[in-house]
């Protein structure tokens, strides 16, 4: 049996000045479960993502949380039941080291020994008392997901956590997000880089067009013909 | 509502602060200026301002504070603390509401 979605952006769209970017999208994220929302590049997967997270509003539809609906979802709200929101640019803060976010997070939400963890199994031990400034892009985004992690989130929506990461690094990160399902923490990530996301994914969304399709496990998506020739690239 | 850590708080106090004196000196400098030669006023009159001109003065400060947040990647951070931007926006206007009531006051 599928378990109930924790998460529910439904029927979502999104114009940005005359161009419609998000056309009745949906996205439902689960508890212990990973869903990998792909699509090529400006068909609105960051911005389905946002409006899931309470960051940018839609035009039309409705997100719910935890059975809550919200006529305007707003991140902190979100925030503060649960919800963790990754961007796609780096979330650290410019003023205050690695150390000084982790602790922050510790602080506010306990997490007793998560930020340790995160630290030893990202490998930022090194990082810590460095400004995000003197960071390189892929440092900070370990140490993004790092942050992520410390605050075990119930809900976690990730925009393209595997850009800029190398591939042992990737694999690291992997670990982590099955980690964090495993502990029944509901996961959507975005992003380009099938082989690392059909491999942590359990569940696989299409987006084309301003909308979704669920597609399934990686398997059943890999073997849709429309999406393996429009997106993979296969059999052209 | 919660409130943002107290780095933060330190953070955005000060900001506010530095932005209100800075456009308060600039202000300042523009009435003094515009005042006409051989008038007599005291300093301190022209270092006080009308209730709307010190609403006006505060919602700028309070703006300033918010972009350079954002500029720090502040904002996103303090909201997935659970902090709304209103409530960085309220900590912003304090050091320019209390310097204008002392102000005001003197």
């Amino acid at each position: 049996m599928t378990a109930a979605p924790l998460l529910v952006a439904e029927s979502i769209g999104k114009t940005f000045g005359t161009r419609r970017v998000l056309n009745s999208a949906s996205l439902w994220v689960r508890s212990g479960v990973i869903t990998v929302v792909v699509g090529r590049n400006g068909e609105g997967k960051s911005t389905l993502l946002k409006i899931a997270a309470g960051v940018l509003r839609p035009d039309f539809g409705t997100v719910r949380y935890r059975e809550e609906h919200f006529g305007r979802a707003r991140l902190a709200n979100l925030a503060s039941k649960g919800v963790f929101f990754l961007p796609e640019h780096p979330l650290l803060c410019t003023s205050f080291t690695v150390r000084d976010h982790l602790m922050m997070i510790q602080r506010r939400f306990g997490g007793g020994g998560a930020a340790d963890t995160a630290v030893e199994s990202l490998e930022i031990g090194e990082l810590l008392d460095r400004s995000p400034k003197t960071l390189s892009l892929g440092e900070r985004r370990r140490a993004d997901i790092a942050l992520a992690v410390a605050r075990r989130p119930d809900c976690l929506l990730a925009d393209e956590p595997f850009l800029r990461i190398t591939p042992k690094d990737a694999e690291a990160v992997a670990d982590v997000f099955r980690a964090l399902a495993t502990a029944g923490c509901a996961i959507a990530l975005t992003g380009h880089e099938v082989p690392m996301l059909f491999d942590v994914a359990d569940e696989v969304s299409w987006m084309t067009a301003g909308t979704t399709h669920p597609l399934g496990s990686p398997d059943n998506a890999r073997e849709h013909h429309q999406f393996g020739r429009e997106y993979l690239g296969i059999g052209l | 509502m919660a409130l943002p850590p107290g780095e933060f708080i330190r953070a955005i106090l000060f900001r506010g602060l530095v932005i209100w004196f800075g456009m308060k000196l600039v202000v300042t400098a523009g009435a003094a200026a515009l005042r006409q030669s051989g008038e007599t006023e005291s300093w301190l009159r022209v270092l006080q301002l009308t209730p709307s001109a010190v609403l006006l003065l505060t919602g700028f400060v309070t703006w300033l504070v918010i972009i350079d947040a954002g500029r720090r990647n502040e904002l996103l951070f303090l909201a997935n603390l659970g902090v709304a931007r209103y409530v960085i926006g309220s900590l912003a206007a304090v050091p320019s509401i209390t310097c204008e009531i002392i102000i005001g006051l003197m």
